[in-house]
């Protein structure tokens, strides 16, 4: 029989004999220094014991394994193949986690996942336990999604963590996790997470296919599935896909019918489908007094016009339509402008590009050199580029104000930063009439989106009276008593119409 | 499907392409316009001189804030044959676009012929950027003169021409006439009344008995003195005085307050008066026309009267004071100068329309008939 | 096919009409009063005829007069829809040429028409081609920004009306009247598209047509009425008298409100031409079978665009501006086709029905 290599070991099975055992894996492996092989003598049966290093618990293998073998061994001094492989599987809890493998495909998956392997002379089978013990970090704060009043705790990249976070704060039978493994050289670890009796059937079954679909080599972050599961990824300016690090945010959302995608390797866990609205939500929503949750939700919502519209406006009102403005608020402006160099579409460019440029700067930089940026985007480029009159005060105004409504909503981030370049450039290009039309052609494009036959701008259109309160404010608790809603209600019929 | 992406990729292409550069090298940047807040036209001899204060700031630069301490304008004159002829001559001289987009009031001379506002607002009307509620007055010279008068107070000179004009209006001194005013009746007689502002002189030994001179003191004032008719076109020799334009206020029921002096007890007392409730109705006795206004007001007394019978007394006293006032205005507007400027004349058109049409080219006779019943309650808070 | 929801499909219809209300143009002799009289008039008939429509649509849930006919007839169906393409074909012509020649009178200065033709024809291209669900969606957002913006402008110039404008001192108020609501028929474009949508709606869709009637009477009635009673005769000096009621109006943070207003009457050309270009893109394929979806509307969008360019390029366009359209095209495709379908066209098997 041919010795597999790494090209054709996924379906090959495992030799009988420990040392043809041994030979192949190390042919697939290709020799690599981290694979460690122990041969033992179990009952006077020869068997193998294969781990990588640094992925395995050496205290949980020596108390878990090792000492319970080495008992048996005392115990029994001799035996056969059979009786030791039962031992290994039905007779003894050497570990919390534990299948038999047939082929070295499974072997392999499970050696990279940081289970230890026993081979024994003779079966063409293995046992392999979970006793995993990398380095990873542990539960800490969530970078991205601050709140004030909520948990602090964030996923991490080990995504069976992950699914512990979820597991404790929902102890309901329906919660399911559907583990797969997508990325054909990284097998990682994907499970996609949903509540039986709120999610849509359809959409798991959908959602299923779409990752089983995936024939990527790699599959390192959540960024590289998203495209195969939201359709319009291609097209759309938006994502009907949301990321959250938090487990509060996403036990909400599976309470809601949504379905989660946590990827082995990041922290942030895939919500589809999600919906615009959502994304001025917070879980500091929920511990708030409700007149304080409607005052931040439209503030959030003027936050993001202001991100978006608010310089290309200035530009297109400035040069097009001057007469909106106040006559004070004007003659101050044509003061500052007047001693300008260049246009005031060119100046507001500029200084959003050098801001999109420090703001990018500021993240990659090391953190000791960090402050360096803000003293040079603040003194030297602010201040000193209005003193010298290349840019005048009032713009200097419209800029910070823009950047810093752009950072309320960081999950759309992307989206303000490049719809606010394309405003300024049609604001400055064709006035009123360029944005107007701007804003059709978005309208339109955040409308088409409906993925897994939910609409992305529901409740709002299709309109839904009873999710309508969940965007203006938030819905009350002793409403949520009566009815909880899912997104089940938002879903379009077969023709295309709110069900 | 990929011909579909094809055609929304094209199609979203032409749509960036020229909106980008619809018109590219075109627009007009906002330090490349002149700002104008205020026009003073005079006709003379068929020719406009149209004068024009334009903003003009002392102090520049990108981090300079506007200096409100300095007039902030500049005139520029020029005639034409008409006055968009002039106004480009004016664009002319300063080389630059003028921008009439905060126009806030414009003056004409006492020899303007208002008789085809269409032609005479052609400027305006054309333009979408004018104002419809631009301050229309007349001066006392001309109003060249009014645009050369340098005002500190406020934001820019212009400024000062609106107030005195508004606060004229909320005492009841004048009436103000607006650019909708005058367009919203076009093609209806034309029965104007424009406030007429003149410029005071600062006193000279006031000025004179300080060692330091500022320059708020140097200043002149604006005032209305008195309120134009202008009737068909024509602005007529009569005009109205303040009690007449109180009156005129009280009539159509734009008063907000007026303040008088009532004889009490043989003593001089202010008096201010607010307005209450107003109702004007145009009724048809017999073939007679009549006008009745119905006119309910609060007196607010410099003295304190405690006693109803005093309260009584002083409501007597400035129902009359109205009724003087009202009657006076009438009699000199509708019968001395057969000026409409009541809007009776739309009340006639609204109600009776069918004998508008029949009287149409007779208006001033039937509006001339008309008689006037008061009905003022006055109560003294 | 997407269906739209009743509240998408009056949304719909309200923002097309919504334009026609601010790019409404007054003939130098109109009289208010009779134009808000001769609105009502022509509601009532249009009221009479959805009607008609309703009783198509009760005996032919799932067809248009044109798929109807179509599927009756080859050569009959593909008559009817070329009549359908023409009135479409026709009224963005219309739309496109009107909102050129207005954004031309206030903005002649920066933009060239050519440009305007071109981006509002792409624009309304990318409408057209997203779909009916689509459509009905963005015109729900649309109609509530219209509702705004009018209720604001509304607001800030309450101080100035005054009711003693509104008068009917005409030699023939009849005949002004009636020529009014003639008028207002013809402005009525919305038949055309009600009877050519009805089966792409859920519920009840006539229902909804006559909601959609008696909302839009008020919405014109109000508006009319605010610009008489604020402008008084200056509405009919104005050449776009909403926007010179916006001009006029006046609060504390905006100057001037005719901006504001005119990216809204913006986004409405874009949407109405949409709806049209969407519209005639399927009678096109009714016609033509062959063609894809795309591929329709586009051609359906060019046609009406290069059209325009002969009247606006020379700047010959008030001509065409004013002299308006015919109502009978309207009541032909409105009431007599579906009325001739109903009395001829038997309830029963199709010539194109599949197993």
């Amino acid at each position: 029989m041919n010795t597999p290599d790494f090209r054709n070991y996924k379906n090959a099975e495992i030799d009988k004999t420990i040392d043809a055992a041994m030979t192949s894996l190390r042919t697939i492996t290709g020799n690599s220094m981290d694979l460690n092989i122990m041969n033992v003598k179990i009952c006077s049966v020869s068997c193998a014991l294969v781990s990588i290093e640094g992925m395995i618990s050496t205290s949980a293998m020596s108390e878990l394994i090792f000492r319970p073998i080495m008992e048996l061994s005392a115990q029994k001094s001799k035996g056969n193949s059979e009786q030791v492989f039962d031992f290994l599987t039905k007779e003894s809890l050497l570990a919390a986690e534990r299948k038999t493998v047939f082929n070295y495909g499974d072997v392999i998956q499970f050696l990279f996942s940081g289970f230890a392997v026993i081979f024994v002379e003779g079966l063409s089978k293995a046992v392999v336990y979970g006793i995993q013990g990398y380095d990873k970090r542990s539960v800490s704060e969530p970078a991205s999604e601050q709140t004030i009043m909520c948990a602090q705790d964030s996923f991490t990249e080990t995504i069976r963590t992950n699914i512990s976070l979820v597991r404790r704060r929902m102890k309901t039978p329906s919660l399911r996790f559907e583990m797969m493994q997508i990325g054909k050289r990284s097998s990682t670890d994907v499970c996609m997470v949903y509540m039986s009796d709120r999610a849509s059937s359809d959409a798991v079954d959908r959602l299923r296919k779409q990752l089983k679909g995936i024939k990527l080599d790699t599959v390192l972050t959540s960024g590289y599935i998203e495209p195969f599961i939201d359709e319009g990824f291609g097209s759309s300016v938006f994502s009907q896909m949301a990321y959250s690090e938090r487990p509060d945010m996403i036990c909400t959302r599976l309470n809601q019918g949504r379905i989660c995608v946590f990827v082995d390797g990041t922290p942030f866990v895939l919500i589809c489908p999600s919906l615009f609205a959502e994304n001025f939500q917070t879980m500091d929503d929920f511990a708030e007094k409700p007149f304080y949750v409607t005052f931040m939700r439209w503030l959030k919502y003027i936050a993001f016009f202001l991100a978006v519209a608010f310089p290309g406006l200035y530009v297109a009102l400035a040069s097009f339509h001057p007469e909106v403005f106040t006559l004070k608020l004007l003659l101050n402006l044509a003061v500052s402008e007047e001693s300008t160099p260049y246009p005031l579409t060119v100046e507001v460019l500029v200084l959003m590009l050098l801001f999109e440029i420090m703001k990018e700067a500021g993240l990659r930089l090391p953190k000791p050199v960090g402050s360096t940026v803000s003293i040079v985007g603040g003194l030297i480029i602010g201040d000193a580029a209005v003193k010298s009159g290349l840019v005048s005060a009032p713009l200097l105004i419209v800029v910070g104000i823009t950047t810093t409504s752009s950072f309320v909503i960081p999950s759309l981030y992307q989206q303000t930063a490049i719809l606010r370049l394309v405003y300024i450039l049609v604001g400055g290009g064709s006035g009123l009439y360029g944005i107007a039309l701007c804003t059709v052609l978005l309208m339109i494009n955040i409308n088409s989106m409906d993925d897994l036959a939910v609409s992305y701008t529901a409740p709002v259109t299709p309109f839904f009276s009873k999710g309508i309160k969940d965007v203006i404010s938030r819905r009350s608790f002793r409403s949520y008593e009566k009815t909880h809603s899912t997104i089940k209600e938002y879903k379009l019929d077969e023709k295309g119409g709110s069900q | 499907m990929k011909k579909r992406k094809i055609q929304v990729a094209v199609v979203l292409f032409i749509a960036a392409v020229t909106l980008l550069f619809s018109s590219f090298g075109r627009q007009v940047d906002i330090e490349e316009r002149v700002l104008c807040h205020a026009m003073g036209v005079d006709y003379e001899n068929g020719e406009y001189n149209v004068s024009l204060q334009v903003f003009k700031t002392q102090s520049m630069g990108s981090d300079t804030p506007l200096d409100v301490s300095q007039s902030n304008i500049q005139t520029v004159n020029c005639k034409g044959r008409s006055i968009r002829d002039a106004i480009e001559g004016c664009q002319y001289q300063i080389g630059r676009e003028i921008f009439f987009g905060h126009l806030q009031i414009i003056c004409f001379n006492k020899n303007t012929d208002f008789s085809s506002p269409e032609e005479l607002f052609s400027f305006a009307i054309k333009d979408k950027n004018v104002f419809l509620g631009v301050e229309l007055c007349l001066a006392e010279n001309t109003a060249e003169e009014l645009m050369n008068v340098q005002l500190t107070r406020g934001t820019m000179s212009s400024e000062n021409f609106t107030q005195v004009i508004k606060m004229g209006v909320k005492n009841g001194v004048t009436v103000e006439c607006r650019l909708i005013d005058l367009l919203s009746c076009i093609r209806s007689p034309q029965y104007i009344a424009m406030p007429v502002i003149s410029i005071k002189q600062p006193l000279g030994d006031f000025a004179e008995s300080h060692e330091e001179k500022s320059a708020e003191q140097q200043e002149p004032l604006l005032e209305i003195k008195k309120t134009a008719l202008i009737r068909k076109g024509t602005v007529l020799e009569s005009y109205l005085s303040h009690a007449d334009a109180s009156g005129c206020l009280w009539l159509t029921g734009k008063a907000e307050q007026y303040s008088d002096i009532i004889e009490y007890n043989g003593s001089p007392m202010d008096v201010r008066i607010t307005s209450d409730s107003h109702s004007l109705k145009l009724d048809n006795e017999n073939g007679r026309l009549v006008c009745r206004l119905k006119l309910s007001v609060l007196a607010h007394t410099s003295l304190d009267i405690r006693d109803e019978k005093s309260s009584d007394k002083v409501a007597a006293l400035v129902k009359q004071r109205l009724e003087e006032n009202i009657t006076g205005v009438w009699n000199k507007a509708m019968y001395e100068n057969r000026t409409d400027i009541f809007d009776v004349w739309r009340l006639f058109r609204h109600k009776y329309p069918q004998s508008y049409l029949k009287y149409a080219d007779r208006l001033d006779e039937v509006l001339g008939s008309v008689e006037l019943e008061t009905d003022i309650t006055c109560r003294v808070s | 096919m997407k269906k739209l929801t009743p509240s998408q499909f009056f949304a719909m219809l309200i923002c097309t009409r919504a334009f026609s209300m601010m790019t409404f143009l007054p003939e130098s002799t109109a009289n208010a009063l009779e134009l808000m009289l001769g609105t009502m008039l022509s509601t009532a008939f249009q009221i009479v005829m959805i009607c008609g429509m309703a009783a198509f649509h009760k005996r032919f849930p799932n067809d248009d007069p044109c798929t109807l006919v179509v599927s009756r007839s080859k050569w009959a169906g593909r008559g009817v829809c070329t009549m359908y393409l023409a009135y479409f074909l026709t009224v963005s012509f219309y739309v496109i040429g009107t909102f050129t020649y207005f954004m031309d009178y206030y903005f002649s200065d920066y933009i060239p028409r050519l440009m305007i033709v071109l981006s509002v024809a792409a624009c309304g291209i990318y409408v057209a081609m997203s779909g009916l669900g689509v459509i009905g969606k963005t015109g729900t957002v649309l109609f509530v920004l219209f509702l705004f913006v009018t209720s604001i402008l509304v607001i800030s110039s309450l101080e100035d009306f005054t009711f003693v404008d509104f008068h009917l001192a005409e030699r023939n108020v009849g005949k002004g009247i009636f020529h009014s609501a003639v008028s207002e028929l013809a402005r009525s474009s919305y038949l055309a598209v009600i009877a050519f949508l009805l089966p792409s709606t859920k519920g009840n869709a006539a229902k909804t047509s006559v909601y959609f009637l008696l909302t839009r009477l008020a919405l014109v009635e109000i508006v009319l009425g605010f610009i008489t009673m604020i402008l008084g005769d200056y509405t009919l000096l104005a050449k776009l008298p909403f926007f010179a009621l916006a001009a006029f109006s006046r609060t504390a943070i905006i100057e001037r409100y005719d901006a504001a207003v005119m990216g809204v009457w913006v986004m409405l050309s874009v949407y109405k031409l949409g709806v049209y270009f969407h519209c005639s893109g399927r009678c096109l394929r009714y016609v033509f079978p062959k063609l894809g979806s795309g591929s329709g509307v586009i051609i359906t969008a060019v046609i009406p665009a290069a059209a325009t360019l002969f009247w606006l390029l020379p700047h010959k366009w008030e001509s065409i501006a004013y002299a308006g359209l015919s109502p009978i095209p309207l009541i032909f495709l409105g009431g007599v086709i579906p009325l001739l379908c109903l009395i001829f066209v038997k309830k029963g098997a199709r010539s194109d029905e599949k197993a």
